[in-house]
């Protein structure tokens, strides 16, 4: 690498000075952060909430399961049979 | 420079909660977490947001800080991820604009011409024009000063890695600015 180029990217990109009001937007947003967070669980809570009552009521709401199941599976079995039967 | 046990009796009163400790901390680091994020963004505001979220990560991690490696190292860490998060979310929303900026930050155009007229500045816009894996090594070396060994350990790469993004990026570096340098005639080629 030419000496030139390392001479320039020293001193073309040496530090420099931060502006004093970096400390306030810091500050600013940690308080909004935690305000956040403070409203973000009772909001989760009550959704929760929200939701688990919905569920319940339109499990209530819901028509019984169909009667038949205990012919289906006489059915099933009988087909497994005459399958096995003509092998 | 603090000394060591200073560095460590702050970090342990942070991670107790000690708001003064927060704000010495900051103090102590400010100019190096900004002037990261300034010499990787090129751009005062974006450099801010960067610098923000770099320490509002720092405290809320900070207890998670087990010593493993320096202190200095982890803050740099940090700085890094904040950079890459920041361009990978600005590129996400937008992406035109971004692209935008990088063509006016283009040697050669006028309005570039005008805006970048100083020698500083059009070395600093090349620095930008570097992807940002090469960009992110340049300035750990040059705003920092960090070694080779230092970079490997910040960037989680080896130093072959780091040996090799700085090579290309000095190339780049070299046939862009020593171009601009004959038709200037600034440099000294």
């Amino acid at each position: 690498m030419s000496e030139w180029l390392d001479l320039e990217l020293s001193h073309h990109l040496a530090r420099t000075d931060a502006p004093p009001e970096l400390w306030g937007r810091v500050c600013a947003a940690r308080t909004h952060r935690h305000s956040t967070h403070f409203f973000a669980l009772p909001v989760a809570a009550v959704v929760t909430l929200v939701l688990a009552g919905a569920l319940y009521f339109i499990a209530r709401g819901a028509p019984p399961p169909p009667p038949n199941r205990a012919g289906y599976t006489a059915t099933l079995h009988t087909d497994c049979l005459s399958c096995h039967a003509t092998i | 420079m603090v000394a060591e046990g200073t560095e460590r009796e702050l970090v342990q009163a942070c991670q107790r909660g000690e708001r003064d400790a927060f704000r010495a901390l900051f103090e102590q680091y400010r100019n190096k977490v900004y002037s990261i994020a300034l010499r990787f963004s090129g751009d005062d505001a974006t450099a801010m947001d960067i610098a923000q979220d770099t320490f509002l990560k720092l405290f809320s991690c900070i207890r998670d800080f087990r010593g493993d490696s320096s202190f200095d190292t982890w803050i740099y860490r940090l700085v890094v991820n904040s950079c890459m998060d920041h361009r990978r979310r600005a590129w996400r929303v937008l992406p035109l604009a971004d692209r935008f900026r990088q063509t006016l930050r283009i040697p050669g155009d006028s309005l570039t011409e005008l805006l970048r007229s100083e020698r500083g500045g059009r070395v600093r816009a090349e620095v930008e024009r570097l992807t940002p894996d090469l960009r992110m090594v340049i300035v750990l070396r040059y705003t920092e000063g960090l070694s080779y060994e230092q970079i490997a350990e910040v960037l989680g790469c080896s130093l072959g890695t780091v040996a090799s993004r700085l090579n290309r990026a000095h190339k780049r570096l070299e046939q862009r600015l020593s171009r601009v340098a004959q038709e200037n005639g600034g440099f000294h080629v």
